[in-house]
Formats: C-alpha cells, structure tokens, sequence
C-alpha cells in the first residue's frame, strides 16, 4: 500500500492553506473539469467565464493578494502559490498569471492610488481581465526590450508601437503597457475598446493559454506609477508571476504524475501490471524525484517573495528552472509510459505536455534563468 | 525550565564535575551515560532522559566545544546504528550491557554483505549452527567499514535454510576477538582499504550474544539499515564537490561557456538537493522515510557529475594521480584523508552503490510511495537451500 506522497499537497500546511487549498481543488473539479477546459480550446475568449466569477465571488482567488481596502483578502504569495497550484493541477485556462500574478502585483507595487482605486476592485471581483505586455526579446522578457512609445500631449499620454505574444490579450480588457519616453520606460495603462488599440488573436501551441498581437496607434494611455519607474515594476511582477508559475508547473507535474502511476498499476502486458516492470518504474521514480525537487524549490521561492528576501532574485530562477524543467520532463515521460493512448488527442497528456512546453518559455526559459544564475553567483 | 535548557544544564554539570581535560576517556564516557546524556532520547537508565532527540546536537555541540569525546563521530556505527537496534530488540540485560558498552567507546562494524548477497541482502549464505550454549559460525563478510579497529560486529547469519531467504535468519553481536575470526583489507578502485573481507570459521557465539528471536534477524537488520540509510543522508548534505569545482572553476574554467553552464547547473543542483535536505529534517517524525531514498539518489549523482567537472577542470592534470599506497588511517577511520579531487572523483563511483544502490532507491520510491506492484520474486516463498545462487 503506498504511503501518503511527501509530494502530496496540502501534507505539511497550516490550516488556512490547506482550507484553501481543498476548497478549490473541489470547486475546480466540479466547475472546470477537463471537459470544460476541452469545450474551450477553440472558444474565442478560451475560458470558462461563470467558472472564473465563481472562483471570485466564492473562494476570492483574484482577490487573494489584493489589500483589503479594494476589495481583497491582504494575503501573500503563498496564498497565490496555492491556487497557482491547483489551478494548474486542473489546467484551469482563465486569465490567472496575467490579471492576477502580473497585472495586480504591478498595479499594488505602483503605490498609485488612481490606478489602485480603478483596477483592483475589479480584478478582485473577477470582472476585469488585465495583462501585462511583457517585452519579449527571445529566451527572456526585459523592460529594456520594449519598442512602443509614448508621447505626451497637454497632460494626456498616447502610445504608439506593437508588441507580440501578449498573453490574453484576447480577453484582456486593459492592457499595462512599458513604453519609452524621455529617455526612460514607464508603465502605462491602455484600454482595449479604443479603435486606435488592435489585438489580433493568434494560434498557440498551448491552447489553454493564449496571446494576441496588438497594434497601438495613438492609442489614449495612462500612466502608472513614478516615472522610469518600469524596470522595478517589471522585476517586481515578473518575480510573482514566475513563482507562480512555478506553482502552476508543480501543480500539472503532480497530476501527470498521479494519472501515470494510476495507470502504470492497472494497464497489463505480458500479464502483469507494466508498473512491475523496473523500466517502467524507474521512470516513475525520476518522475517523482522531479516532483519533490520540484516543490522544495517552489517552497524556497515563495518565501524569498513573501519576505522580500535578499536572495529572491537567485531564489526566482532556481525555482523557475527547477519547475519547468521537472513539469516539462514528467508531462513528456507522461506521453511515453502511457504508450500510443498517450500520443492520442483524446487523452489528457498532450494537454499538459504543451502547458509544460508554454510555461518554460513564458517568463524566461530555463536557459536564460540559468544565465542570471550564472551571473549572480560571478561565473 | 525547557527540556532542552535542562540538557543544556545537565551538559554543564556534566562538564564541570567531569573536566574532559583531566578526566579519563572511559571515565568521562561512562559518566555522560549515567547522565543521561549519550542518548538523550533513551529512557532513564538506558543512557538517556526520555528527551527529544533533537537536543542531542546540543549535547554535541558543548562537549565538542569542550574538547570532550564524541561517539557520534568516533564511533558512528555502534552509535547511530547498534544503539538503536539493541534498544528495540534486546533484552534489559543486553540493554544494559551493549548500551553501556558503546557509551563508554567501544567500536562496532557491520557483517551484513557478502560476496552473493549485495543488493538481495537476505541472500546470505553464512551458516550459524547451533550448539551447547550458542552456536558456530562459517562464512564470509564483506564490504566492512572499520573491522580492524572494532570490537563487535553485527552480524546477519542463516539459521535455518529450509526456511525461505528472508525468515532463516537471526542476528547477533560478535565478539571481533573471538578465534576464527580474520579481517583482511580489501583494496578498492582508490588505491586505499576503506574497507574489510572478514573471514569466519567456527568461530563460536554465546546464545547470550543473539540479537531478537531466532529467525528473525531480518527485521533486526531492518531497523539497523533504516538508521544507516539516514546517516548517509546526513554525510552526504556536509561534503560534496559543489565548493571545490566552484574553486577550480574560478582558477582555471577561463570563460568556457560549456563549463559555465555545467557550473551553474551543477551549484543549482546541490542548492536545490540542500534544500530538500532541510525541508525533509523540518518535517521529520524521527523515523527515516522514504524520502530519504530521493536524496541518496540525488547527492550520488550530484556527487558523481561533480567531481566529473572538477577533473575536466583540472585539464591535463587529470592525467595524474597523488598515490595509489594505501594509507593506514583510512581503514582505521572508514573515511580516506587525502582530498584530492581524482582520488574523490574515483571515490564517488561508489556513491550510487554503497548504502542502497541507485536501482535499489528507484524500486523503493516506486515501490512504497507511488504504490507500484513490486517485481515479481521467484525465489520469495522457496527454500533458501533450493535457491540457485551465483
């Protein structure tokens, strides 16, 4: 008889956590199943609208990290981990990693009251769809990579340039935008209903996640946050954003490990079980080595974010690397132990493997974290 | 008053009546036993308080620091691992005397493998006979640390071989000066002796000696392997060849870009293992899990990567070696002092080997946390003498 998984979730948390932890892995089961997240592969907006407002008005998810006074629970990023973690546990498709770990993280570090007052609220209520146009350059993203500008005319701001691969832009209602002006980058605010603000949707391999490009042409923008004061914001959200992340990377292991262990003790061939076969288990071995690896990583950088440690940066991309690389080797191994049912679009493994593949290219692949690693320890 | 600041105190007292400077060894010893402070998580009267286990680093910490001996180090095998088998099966008079024995310094070594029984350890094959008394025993040990400075052994024997492999055994604590006994070194892949073959014929053991009930010496030697397989843990977290590729890496890697990426990687693997390693010691029941199975497997392979660096580092210089004579502390101590880094290479082929072998690791991780079927085993319900051995 197997003994309770050290990579169970949920085995050593407080109370609070695993209260909320076991609600929403509950509630996600009964409203996002993966035949709801199939029925909205190729939906236009690519998620499940009523399931997204009840994780905001019963459990309070978008609100987890938002201050109380607009609307929030005033929790941290553990709190964002855990339902990060489920959420990617049942490849839950909504606006999660942009509105909720980049776009409010942003937002609250701005300390701009204005933009506070106006977004929050509605992030936490689950009405607004926000994302973060993250300048790509390649392997990584970076403030400095950004190539839309912005022009200040009487006191009102334009923005003028295109950015690609904005993730649900599709569905995003305001877009936070860094563009140069006066020799420095700022962030600011733009308004997808503004006919000088074209998103084209475009085809993702993963399609629980999706991006558009979008074409701004003088389109009215606001600024948020201190001038030049984008590359901080960046770092600060970028930093959320990757453990939570990695949090949705550790939740989508620990199911493909689940699902491939299940089946490695009940597909027969040569008339025994294929998990009795050291082949394959040994497969299932590394996977779980993988996993637990994985979460003693993902634990390490939560609390560098959530104490602002000094170490959060090496903290962020040791757990970056660690996750995608554990999630992205046991969705493939996954494919592999299944055999040909494994390969079949009907099956759930393709679904995490392609989730697995996006997310290590999301916020920085494991190369390029391994390259600020690199840095940060004088190699 | 807390229970560890009562430790604490009573190391004090301890230290004050007894000056390890002008106290015997034994008589230091023997007077921490009856403190309670050898185990402190023994009960009273056992070498211990009924204390958490915990507090014991504290005892540590202050008699090292007071220059007092330390039997966890000393002498690391009757302490982390006889103690704890004889307090679960041996009787109050065993107790008594092998705890106070190993309290008061005496060194035990492991006869557990042998030449046909690696890896399938209830395989043995050496013979234990009864007789007036005790009983009489042939075969032969292998892979023992520190024979040659120990005065017991513990040994696993076949008593009965109609029995299948695993029920025929009993364990006992030999004697290491009993006659019949001989220890010869076993020269490995270094150069050096870490290790013994230990030779047994006739030798004979008082029944006063045996360990648990006749037969059950599996479950004995189970409890004495569960302790090693958290010792190893614990070592494997202090060394490491993460520090001394980073040194060769900042002498010689010259802006390598292969050799940064295998730098980096390799420091992030050991980070990451540092960190599970702590996150298992948060959350530890005191009893070693299977948990312990990921970072055996995961510091053997960082172990082994890590010196493969530090010798593609060294460049040419790998070419060489410092010495192939076999030096006489190692076998005393278990451990080589030379800490060059291609005899440490060389030593590391042996880390996914010695205290559960990587393959082993695997099935156990498969086997009792994810719930696969165990392989299936021909020889399970057999005879041990109808077995095909080789």
């Amino acid at each position: 008889m197997a003994s309770s998984p050290p990579t169970a979730a949920g085995v050593d948390e407080p109370d609070e956590l695993r209260d909320l932890r076991s609600t929403l892995h509950r509630m996600l089961a009964s409203t996002a199943p993966e035949s709801v997240v199939r029925e909205h592969l190729d939906s236009p907006e690519g998620f499940d609208r009523s399931a997204w407002t009840r994780l905001a008005t019963e459990i309070g998810v978008q609100g987890l990290a938002v201050a109380e006074e607009y609307g929030g629970a005033g929790c941290g990023m553990r709190e964002l981990a855990v339902a990060g973690e489920e959420l990617g546990y049942s490849l839950f498709p909504g606006p999660f990693l942009s509105t909720v770990l980049l776009s409010a993280t942003l937002i609250a570090r701005s300390r701009d009251t204005a933009a506070m007052r106006a977004l929050l609220p509605g992030i936490a209520d689950g009405s607004l769809v926000c994302t973060l146009a993250l300048p790509q350059h390649g392997a990584g993203w970076d403030a400095d990579a950004t190539t839309v500008t912005a022009v200040a005319d009487a006191g009102t701001w334009t923005l003028t340039g295109t950015i690609d691969h904005v993730l649900d832009g599709q569905v995003a209602d305001v877009i936070l935008v860094p563009a140069r002006h006066d020799g420095m980058i700022s962030v600011f605010r733009v308004d997808t209903n503004s006919p000088a603000v074209e998103v084209r949707p475009t085809l993702s391999m993963d399609q629980t996640r999706r991006f558009a490009h979008v074409d701004l042409t003088s389109a009215s923008a606001l600024r948020i946050g201190a001038p030049g004061s984008a590359r901080q914001l960046l770092a600060d959200a970028g930093a959320v954003g990757s453990v939570g992340l990695a949090a949705d990377q550790m939740g989508g292991a620990r199911r493909m490990l689940e699902v491939t262990a299940d089946y490695a003790r009940t597909r027969y061939q040569f008339g025994r079980p294929i998990g009795s076969f050291q082949a394959v288990k040994h497969a299932l071995a590394n996977m779980l080595i993988s996993t637990e690896l994985a979460r003693a990583a993902l634990d390490d950088a939560v609390r560098a974010v959530d104490e602002n440690a000094s170490d959060v940066g090496t903290a962020v991309s040791v757990a970056n690397i660690v996750c995608s690389e554990a999630y992205y080797d046991v969705a493939a191994a996954a494919i592999q132990l299944h055999g040909g049912i494994g390969f079949t679009w009907e099956h759930s493994a393709h679904l995490y493997f392609k989730r697995a593949t996006a997310d290590r290219v999301l916020l920085g692949t494991p190369a390029h974290h391994a390259q600020r690693l690199a840095g940060a320890l004088g190699l | 008053m807390s229970a560890a600041d009562q430790v604490e105190r009573l190391t004090h007292r301890l230290l004050e009546q007894h000056p390890p400077q002008t106290t015997g060894r034994t008589a230091f010893l023997a007077a921490q036993y009856d403190a309670g402070l050898t185990w402190v998580h023994h009960p009273a009267g056992r070498g211990g308080l009924g204390g958490e286990r915990d507090a014991q680093r504290r005892v540590f910490e202050l008699l090292t620091a007071a220059g007092a001996p330390n039997l966890q180090v000393e002498s690391r095998l009757a302490y982390s691992m006889g103690a704890p088998s004889v307090l679960e099966w041996g009787s109050g008079e065993q107790q008594e005397r092998y705890l106070r024995a190993i309290a008061t310094g005496e060194r035990w070594c492991q006869l557990f493998s042998e030449p046909g029984a690696g890896s399938d350890l209830a395989a043995i094959d050496t013979r234990a006979v009864r007789e007036q008394g005790g009983w009489r025993v042939t075969g032969q040990k292998v892979w023992t640390s520190m024979a040659a400075s120990s005065q017991r052994g513990m040994l696993l024997a076949r008593t009965d071989p109609a029995q299948p492999k695993h029920r025929g055994l009993t364990y006992f604590l030999l004697d290491l000066a009993t006659p019949g006994v001989e220890i010869r070194p076993l020269r490995q892949i270094t150069g050096e002796a870490e290790f013994s073959e230990v030779y047994l014929t006739d030798v004979f053991i008082p029944d006063t000696d045996r360990l648990g009930p006749v037969n059950a010496g599996w479950k004995v030697a189970m409890s004495t392997l569960m302790n090693e397989r958290d010792m190893f843990g614990t070592k494997a977290t202090e060394s490491g060849p993460v520090e001394l590729a980073l040194a060769l890496y900042r002498e010689r890697a010259g802006g390598d870009p292969d050799l940064r990426t295998r730098m980096v990687r390799l420091w992030l693997r050991g980070h990451v293992l540092r960190l599970y390693a702590a996150r298992a010691a948060r959350r530890s029941t005191g009893t070693p899990g299977p948990q312990s199975s990921v970072s055996k497997v995961g510091f053997a392979e960082l172990n082994k990567d890590g010196y493969e660096l530090c010798l593609d580092l060294l460049g040419d210089e790998a070419l060489l070696y410092d010495t192939y004579e076999p030096d006489e502390l190692t076998a005393h101590s278990g451990t080589a002092a030379s800490r060059d880094p291609r005899r440490l290479f060389l030593r590391s082929r042996a880390n996914s080997i010695e205290g559960g072998t990587t393959e082993i690791m695997r099935n156990i991780l498969a086997e009792r946390v994810l719930g696969l079927p165990a392989e299936p085993r021909v020889d399970k319900d057999l005879p041990y003498s109808s077995l095909r051995r080789g």
